[in-house]
């Protein structure tokens, strides 16, 4: 075929290096201001808007002032379900940026600044659901933490290995359900340990307030860790 | 389905990389490092960077990879496992101390150029 000579070029460079480069000014920035940043990613339906609104209310109670990004691939329903909790909420909607699957660090940026960072102690970013692609991309985020309901199965972490291996924190929710359901919750236990030993868990309902007092403390921490 | 933002990343990298001087003449092949637990199917990654560029300087490019194995190290006896499906205990003595030290990567690996004349 081709008879032109070639040289090769070694390079090996990270091809999401332009991801990571925005990633770490985020990191930076945040560092500056103190702030802690969480990731929450998990299938659709998993229950992230639903523990933030349980969540913002109690932080606010604690005297933490939280804000939320939230990214959908459209409508703006997540955020008004959170807004009325009195703190700053930005809805990015992936349909502008071409119908993404996940956020990026530099959509991150861009929700970033329509909030008064100085304000803020602690910023949720709620990602798209979806278990696979927010897993790749570092926003500059603290801790990232992976939601899975007892309604999605005990498989899911071995169907989705990624999101539980790189998360900080594996959350169980809607636990309150588990008694209407035929899940085995040592099974689901046994999968995540499988995927990723060192995974703390919380397993808790938002809905009933059951073992919100852990989810709350493991935030405290991060947030005491971020200014340490 | 973020391949095509990984095609994207392909298609800075490389022309951050010409900018720099890195390469010059005419790109003939790209070589990637994908890590076998990254959340990238190569063959859509293909796909998607062969669509994106189209129509452009980099249209014809060819795209091709290694798949990069998972290997973790053990911090409790120091031996280094290969793994080939999920669940990452060290395969020498059993631990769950392991840490993933390859099979994570994303990397454009060399360029095959050719000088134009």
């Amino acid at each position: 075929m081709t008879t032109e000579k070639t040289r090769r070029v070694g390079v090996v460079t990270n091809i999401l290096a332009a991801n990571d480069r925005v990633a770490d000014e985020n990191r930076r920035l945040f560092a500056t201001k103190g702030l802690c940043v969480i990731n929450l990613i998990s299938s659709p339906g998993a229950g992230k808007t639903t523990l933030l609104e349980h969540t913002l209310p109690a932080l606010a109670q604690r005297g933490i002032r939280a804000a939320v990004i939230v990214g959908d691939i459209a409508t703006t329903r997540d955020a008004d379900r959170l807004a009325v909790h009195d703190v700053p909420v930005v809805q990015i909607c992936t349909e502008a940026f071409g119908g993404s699957c996940h956020l990026e660090a530099s959509t991150i940026r861009m929700g970033m600044d329509q909030i008064d960072l100085d304000g803020v102690d602690l910023l949720f970013v709620e990602n798209i659901g979806n278990l696979v692609c927010p897993a790749e991309f570092d926003l500059g985020e603290r801790a990232k933490v992976a939601l899975l309901s007892v309604t999605e199965g005990e498989d899911k972490p071995l169907k989705y290995p990624l999101a539980f291996q790189e998360s900080d924190l594996g959350l169980i929710t809607k636990i309150d359900l588990v008694p209407h359901l035929d899940f085995d919750m040592d099974a689901l236990r046994e999968n995540i340990e499988t995927v990723n030993p060192k995974l703390p868990r919380i397993e808790l309902s938002a809905r009933r307030g059951t073992a919100m007092e852990a989810w709350l403390g493991w935030l405290e921490e991060q947030l005491a860790a971020t200014r340490a | 389905m973020h391949e095509a933002a990984i095609a994207q990343g392909v298609i800075d990298e490389i022309q951050r990389l010409h900018d720099e001087g890195v390469w010059s003449g005419k790109l003939v092949e790209v070589r990637l490092r994908i890590g076998k637990l990254t959340a990238v199917v190569p063959d859509y990654l293909a796909f998607c960077f062969e669509a994106m560029t189209k129509d452009t300087a980099l249209e014809g490019v060819d795209l091709s990879w290694e798949d990069v194995p998972v290997q973790g190290l053990c911090h409790a006896c120091g031996e280094t496992s290969q793994f080939d499906k999920i669940g990452f205990l060290c395969l020498s003595c059993g631990s769950p101390d392991v840490e993933i030290s390859q099979g994570r990567e994303l990397l454009i690996d060399s360029l095959e150029v050719s000088d134009d004349h």
